[in-house]
């Protein structure tokens, strides 16, 4: 077994673009939920998101493109942010022991709409035959790979809200068991009014009109607030990583990934947050960085579960009121906050008066606080039954 | 944990296709040189050029699995149907209810339920047997040794069974809750999930109705149906997905995190899918012809296939039948086009590389390599030039097959439809014939069964797949009896 460490992260997110801007944005903790302004959003039940503002893709081009969707756009951006950061020099690297996995939930969904838009309206013989390979939900990972000539082993998980915490034990696992000395792990989810019109459907937003939205844990949570983006993370054989003298950010040291049937109950939670565990003690953890996005039955499974593994007054948080519910890339931004709190010794916290009876024996904070932490464990989760946990901890050289 | 030299087999298998609903209608078909391709008419695409493809005849499902199924989304009735012949062959079908879906002891005190109240199939509880005499192997024939048995030989159910249900003495002293200990995983893939459901809602302006935009929908479906408390994943590499799934599910067995792992492919014709294959100028108006001089083009079908993947030990010991060693798998991207295979078919070839470095055996072992072989211009030469690098002279002495030839592309399905077509040309010894072929063409000049299957000894095959975007899918297969 190799010790996987993660050597770069580069975060796209509605609080920040890159992992310092993002971590500062953590720190201060204003939300980045706010009115839709993408569409008219007056006839659905659901008024705000958290959407990436002030990205522009062509700040993160090699080399210009036509077209792209917003889900490949922000994928070409967390993929330029990490590498940039993880000093590997591509054209001295062999390319075929590179390991891209990358994970979305929806994919080209506004590629889709606009495609299938005339074909509806039109006649089949009208729909742009350009814009059809952009509506795969492998268009992203297929365009990165293309792009920067990665040939290596790949793989492209869509399996809904924990697609990214699938990616990131997939390649853990890659890594760990030797396979490959370096894996690109990431993951991208776009906003747009067609997924918002799906979602809507679904039930699982809040009314709420402003950044107060999104109450993880909350006794008046109504459901959670969409948001944007996009992550990707470097994981690193630790020799390998020493021995091209990367700058190491943490280490990983246990993924568990974990399923309930018939919705998300609380043994998933558990089963996936032991694995994650390992060899370690429950006393180890710091901290536990919660899934918990507002959605009642999914806040109150976790809340049972970090009770049953930890015990009483756990510090938990989450940090799903500041970028709201990014779905596939829920599971690969909540590492990259991981790693903002490890390196700041900060603990974000939630802004709530009342909170369910499961979560009350849970040590929240409502406001973000320093705190001194060695190890964190982070949950992804989704409603249909599906966990993932990992546990990232400091590693002094 | 992870475990890389832990062996995976295939213990269940199942296929809906255009060409049979069942493992033995399909091979029979395939053997008989079949075309399996036609008029769709199951979905409206009157306006669209080319009407011709692979679809499955009607599904028939139990009234209690279809009445969990929605009625809008066929994709949903073709993974079912797949998984329950797959299941049901693995033995896993009420032999998996009473590992992943019984409540743990105390729950099941707490609520004075009987098992068999409860579950339908599967073991009643330990008070319950012994009031009833009852051995549970007497009762249910494969399984569990009853208690005193166990106690009898002294045997820890773990230590003798592998895959089953720790005694209750044991899973109280160690602590365990029931579904702690045995996990099943579901990783499925597909390319086009739910999009046949998609009509009333994408690019319209109106208020979204029942369309489903989520991939995941179909794991979720089979593990709530079955009971299964293992992680479930959903991929989508477009045409390699179905082989990519199974691939997958081997490293999940490997790697400790599923003890069975239901894997595979499925896709269904749409609109939506249709108006973009349509486009990509892919489709031919002919026969499809994979390797002929006057290929020109593929056909898309709808479809299926799934399969039961654990350990070896596991299959060992409760007796089951292994299908087949599923040895090794290579994955990667060419990093060239979105929608053009490379020139040389490096990428292809560099799959098959590292699927038989994987599995330990050398390129001469190789007897038979059933191609992705699309019926495109651009595909079947790149992918005879890779077969040729990897195997070198000895390719010429290698039948290879496009089963496509008679079932079409089956998308998300296809990688995994055609992983089980090649267990089945180990298990029978039969290589399917690639039909329609008339002219040869030098550049494709390996030798294929044209008309009907040939008999041959087949140890070690190689299964190919390849999709948009670049990616490669290469899974090597391997028989039992020299797993």
């Amino acid at each position: 077994m190799k010790r996987v460490v993660i050597t770069a992260a580069g975060p796209v997110t509605a609080i920040g673009i890159g992992q310092e801007c993002f971590t500062e944005g953590i720190l201060e903790g204003g939300s980045g939920i706010m009115e839709i302004a993408a569409f008219e959003h007056g006839k659905y039940d659901a008024h705000v998101a958290a959407a990436v503002e002030d990205f522009d893709v062509k700040d993160f081009l090699p080399t210009p493109k036509n077209y792209l969707d917003r889900n490949t756009e922000l994928s070409f951006g967390a993929f330029s942010l990490a590498l940039k950061a993880s000093g590997i020099d591509l054209a001295k690297t062999d390319k075929s022991e590179l390991a891209l996995i990358w994970s979305t939930a929806f994919g080209g969904t506004d590629t889709m709409n606009l495609f299938y838009s005339d074909v509806q309206k039109k006649g089949p013989r009208f729909g742009k035959p350009i814009l059809f390979p952009h509506t795969y939900s492998n268009t992203a990972i297929s365009m990165l790979s293309i792009e920067y000539k990665l040939n290596g082993p790949h793989m492209n998980f869509v399996s809904g809200w924990t697609a990214s915490g699938q990616a990131l034990a997939y390649g853990y696992d890659l890594v760990a068991s030797g396979r490959v000395p370096v894996a690109f792990v990431g993951g991208a989810e776009s906003f747009n009014e067609t997924v918002f019109r799906f979602q809507s459907s679904q039930k699982i937003l809040s009314p709420g009109a402003d950044e107060t939205a999104c109450v993880p844990f909350g006794r008046t949570a109504d459901g959670t607030v969409m948001g944007e983006g996009a992550g990707m993370l470097v994981l690193e054989d630790m020799e390998h990583a020493l021995k091209r003298g990367a700058n190491i950010l943490a280490e990983i040291t246990g993924a568990g990934i974990a399923g309930s049937p018939g919705g998300l109950k609380a043994a998933a939670v558990e089963d996936a947050m032991s694995k994650a565990i390992g060899n370690l003690n429950a006393t180890d953890i710091d901290c536990v960085l919660a899934s918990a996005n507002g959605i009642p039955h999914m806040d109150k499974a976790e809340a049972v579960a970090i009770q049953k593994v930890f015990g009483e007054n756990k510090l938990t948080t989450t940090i799903k009121p500041l970028i709201g519910e990014t779905f596939g890339a829920a599971g690969i931004l909540q590492l990259h906050a991981a790693l903002s709190m490890l390196e700041r010794q900060f603990v974000p916290g939630i802004k709530e008066e009342s909170r369910i009876p499961e979560a009350e024996n849970l040590q929240i904070p409502d406001e973000g606080c320093s705190k001194n932490m060695k190890t964190v464990l982070l949950n992804n989760l989704d409603p249909a039954g599906n966990a993932v946990s990992l546990v990232i901890r400091q590693v002094k050289l | 944990m992870s475990d890389t030299s832990k062996r995976v087999v295939v213990t269940g298998m199942g296929v809906i296709t255009p060409l049979g609903n069942d493992i033995q209608t399909f091979w029979n078909a395939l053997c008989a040189g079949k075309d399996g391709l036609g008029q769709i008419t199951s979905c409206n695409l009157s306006d669209f050029p080319v009407q011709q493809g692979g679809e499955v005849s009607k599904i028939h499902l139990p009234t209690e699995l279809l009445s969990r199924l929605s009625t809008d989304d066929r994709s949903q009735h073709m993974v079912v149907a797949a998984v329950k012949q797959a299941v049901e062959q693995a033995g896993l079908s009420g032999f998996e209810e009473c590992r992943t879906g019984v409540p743990p002891v105390a729950e099941r005190q707490a609520r004075g339920l009987s098992y068999t109240e409860e579950h339908g199939a599967g073991v009643p509880p330990v008070a319950e047997r012994q009031a009833r005499g009852l051995s549970y192997t007497e009762e249910h024939g494969a399984g569990v040794p009853p208690v005193a048995e166990r106690q009898a030989r002294g045997l820890s159910y773990t230590e003798e069974h592998g895959a089953c249900v720790p005694p209750v003495a044991e899973r109280q002293a160690r602590g365990l809750s029931y579904t702690e200990e045995y996990k099943t995983a579901v990783v499925l893939s597909t390319n086009f999930a739910s999009a046949g459901t998609l009509d009333g809602d994408l690019g319209l302006d109106t208020p979204w109705t029942k369309g489903n935009l989520g991939f995941g929908t179909a794991a979720d479906l089979v593990a709530d149906i079955w009971s299964l408390s293992g992680p479930r994943a959903t991929l989508s590499l477009s045409c390699s997905s179905g082989a990519a799934a199974i691939g997958y599910g081997a490293d999940l067995i490997r790697s400790g995190r599923a003890d069975f792992v239901i894997a595979g492919g499925y896709d269904a014709i749409s609109r939506f899918a249709w108006a973009g294959l349509s486009l990509l100028r892919t489709m031919t108006d002919d026969k499809l012809r994979p390797f002929d001089k006057n290929r020109s083009g593929t056909l898309f079908s709808e479809g299926a296939g799934i399969v039961v993947l654990e350990s070896y030990e596991s299959a060992k010991l409760r007796n089951s039948h292994i299908l087949a060693e599923l040895c090794g798998f290579g994955f990667n991207n060419n990093a060239y086009h979105m929608t053009a295979p490379s020139k040389d078919g490096q990428g292809i070839a560099e799959t098959m590389e590292m699927a038989l470095k994987e599995a330990g055996i050398s390129p001469d072992m190789v007897d038979h390599v059933n191609t992705h072989g699309t019926g495109t211009q651009l595909n079947d030469s790149t992918e005879t030039a890779a077969i040729k690098k990897v195997l070198g002279m000895n390719a010429y002495d290698v039948p290879i097959t496009s089963i496509k030839s008679m079932i079409g592309h089956l998308m998300g399905a296809a990688g995994s439809v055609e992983a089980i077509a090649s267990i089945l040309t180990i298990l029978n010894g039969k290589i399917p014939p690639t039909i329609n072929l008339t002219t040869p063409d030098p550049e494709c000049d390996l030798p294929m069964p044209t008309a009907e299957a040939l008999e041959a000894d087949v140890d070690v095959v190689i299964s190919n797949s390849s999709g948009i975007g670049g990616n490669n899918v290469s899974l090597v297969f391997r028989k039992a009896e020299k797993a």
